[in-house]
């Protein structure tokens, strides 16, 4: 585009050169055809006293008396003032001697050539109009062909932006009549459906060990609740056997978890209704505060506004419990455990450590903290997940010795 | 009372006999539909656990059957699947109670006696063990026919122990069972004592014998002798 507009403004001069040249050429040819014309025409048939009278008639040509009879024919340009016009325009002229009644004259012609400043703006102003309709022309022809080629290339940009491993829509990388395009969509298509693969049969592979693992911690449960009957347990062997109990009741514990995380992940829990969020936690809070009771954290609900909320149920239980969970069992002696309701927002706040947590590491499975005794960490991946599936967002801050997990909807 | 056991898991199932048998609960067992079936169509039970993978079908499929001929038997579906929708569907066939595996035998067998007597008694849901009365329905607890004021807890935790009679309960037995479906929460097991305590308490103010015996401070039994 830049390149027409400078070629097209370079070949202003040029064409001003060449036209002008091109224009005196065909004037000069016009001049000497006029003076071949005179001297066929009349040159033999004027006489010495008409040539007054012919110069009266002829306003471009004249006759006048030549002393010098050596003069050669010229032709030259020459301002001349134009009567009509009121001003100085340039003339193209041709003298010649010619004979008349045996004696010599020169004979002159001139023929108004346009002004050449004139010309060049002309030329000039027809040119910018080219440049202009060139130029938008252009733009908008280039704009709309480049979309129109393009379209199936940020069709499938789009396509890749908005793709999720763990999401069952199906990317609609088709075939298309340009080749790259199509080779392009076919390789990512097959790229995404081996990775959809890949993810699928590693999330089965996940459900399915979790799910094999129930048969033989049923087993072991029962067989520890059987032992327990023994008549003649000795206080060492059911000491053993209540802490082979509670490691079974931890493996349990981790094996559901696993499970519900792979859950959450692969099905959709689609079913969204208006939440009663008070009721909801006011419904929780006996068996937090039973669990609060032992460390004696005092647990404080306050309503400030209440979120008018369409959410899956079960998930937002899952998140309000394991972030309950969480505030009591990562809490000190003494501490306590803040719950805020507002219109858009739930804050978790709770009393704990003295350092803030980890950002980075706070969602990924199986990251523990010093302070969690009995968490398998996978309370905080569950409530990621349950989060994402919903559409809300979770943010953590560290504040007047209160770590603040805020659930936004 | 006499029950029957489907599930093709041996050791699940004479752990169930094992214990169960213990409590006077006659116990039948089969592994498969086909068996089961036919003794379905032979005997009547009071209980009937049911197992849903069983290696040559739906336990749903026994469940149809029970309706079809008009069997009053309760179901109880053990099972290791825990979705809603199963459960949902469970309900639907007619079964009476859901447990997922894993879980406690002594979780398992108050769940059948609460279930017999659900059955048996058509409403009228009383527990008397010696001088102690429970109304489970009003949940009221008398003493020498005088009622006492008891949490919901604490109740629940009597009717656990007295199921339970002369068996060996640990505290987190009884945290998991007192904890219904957030047991999975449960980050420790020590709230347990204040409820054993103040039930303790309570039925001995009221005048009730000490049934409560502790077993090396991590278990406890509900004696009846």
């Amino acid at each position: 585009m830049v390149f027409a507009t400078v070629v097209v403004l370079l070949s202003v001069p040029l064409f001003y050169i060449i036209s002008y040249q091109l224009y005196l050429h065909e004037t000069d040819e016009a001049l000497k055809l006029q003076h071949n014309e005179f001297q066929i025409l009349y040159a033999n048939k004027l006489k010495k006293n008409d040539i007054k009278i012919f110069n009266e008639l002829n306003r471009d040509i004249e006759i006048q008396k030549l002393s010098d009879t050596n003069s050669s024919e010229k032709i030259f340009t020459k301002s001349y003032y134009n009567a009509l016009e009121k001003e100085n325009e340039p003339y193209r002229f041709i003298t010649s001697p010619i004979k008349i009644d045996g004696e010599t004259y020169l004979f002159s012609s001139k023929i108004n050539l346009v002004d050449s400043i004139e010309l060049l703006y002309g030329i000039l102003a027809l040119f910018i109009a080219i440049i202009i309709i060139l130029v938008v022309g252009l733009f908008y022809i280039t704009k709309r062909l480049s979309n129109k080629l393009w379209q199936p290339f940020y069709q499938t940009v789009n396509e890749i932006e908005n793709f999720e491993i763990d999401s069952n829509a199906k990317t609609s990388l088709t075939e298309n009549n340009v080749e790259e395009f199509s080779r392009l969509n076919t390789a990512l298509h097959k790229l995404v459906s081996k990775n959809r693969t890949i993810y699928q049969s590693q999330t089965e592979f996940i459900e399915n060990a979790a799910h094999e693992l129930q048969t033989p911690i049923a087993i072991f449960k029962t067989k520890i609740d059987n032992l327990l009957q023994q008549e003649n347990n000795s206080e060492t062997q059911f000491k053993l056997l209540e802490e082979i109990n509670l490691a079974t009741f931890k493996l349990q514990k981790l094996n559901k978890n696993m499970l519900l995380l792979s859950k959450i992940g692969s099905n959709n829990y689609a079913d969204h209704e208006e939440i009663d969020f008070e009721k909801l936690i006011i419904k929780q809070l006996p068996f937090f505060k039973e669990q609060a009771k032992s460390q004696n954290i005092e647990i404080v609900f306050k309503i400030n506004a209440i979120p008018k909320i369409q959410a899956n149920l079960f998930l937002t239980e899952i998140i309000l419990r394991n972030l309950l969970s969480n505030a009591i069992s990562h809490n000190k002696f003494n501490g306590i455990v803040e719950i805020i309701l507002e219109e858009n927002t739930i804050t978790i706040s709770n009393t704990g450590s003295t350092i803030a947590l980890q950002q980075e590491k706070l969602y990924q499975r199986f990251t523990k903290t010093a302070t969690a005794t009995n968490g398998n960490g996978l309370g905080l991946a569950i409530v990621k997940q349950s989060i994402e599936n919903l559409n809300w967002s979770i943010s953590y801050y560290f504040e007047n010795s209160l770590h603040h997990f805020v659930l936004k909807f | 009372m006499k029950i029957l056991i489907i599930e093709d898991e041996v050791a699940i199932a004479n752990g169930i006999i094992d214990y169960l048998q213990s409590n006077d609960i006659l116990c039948e067992y089969t592994s498969n539909i086909k068996l089961a079936l036919d003794k379905i169509f032979n005997y009547d039970y009071d209980c009937i656990l049911v197992d849903l993978n069983l290696p040559d079908g739906d336990g749903f499929t026994i469940i149809k059957e029970l309706k079809k001929l008009n069997k009053t038997d309760g179901i109880i579906i053990i099972s290791a699947k825990e979705s809603i929708d199963i459960k949902i569907e469970g309900f639907q066939l007619g079964a009476d109670d859901y447990l997922t595996k894993p879980f406690h035998l002594s979780e398992l067998l108050v769940r059948i006696q609460s279930l017999v007597r659900r059955k048996q008694f058509n409403g009228s849901n009383i527990i008397t063990f010696n001088e102690i009365e429970m109304d489970v329905l009003n949940k009221e607890i008398k003493v020498k026919n005088k009622k006492i004021d008891c949490t919901k807890k604490e109740i629940e935790l009597l009717l656990f122990l007295i199921g339970n009679k002369n068996k060996v309960v640990s505290k987190s037995n009884i945290a998991e069972h007192l904890s219904g479906d957030m047991a999975d929460l449960l980050d420790n097991h020590d709230f347990i004592y204040a409820h054993i305590k103040n039930l303790k308490r309570k039925l001995h103010d009221a005048g009730s014998s000490d049934y409560i015996k502790s077993v090396y401070g991590i278990g406890y039994k509900w004696e009846s002798e």
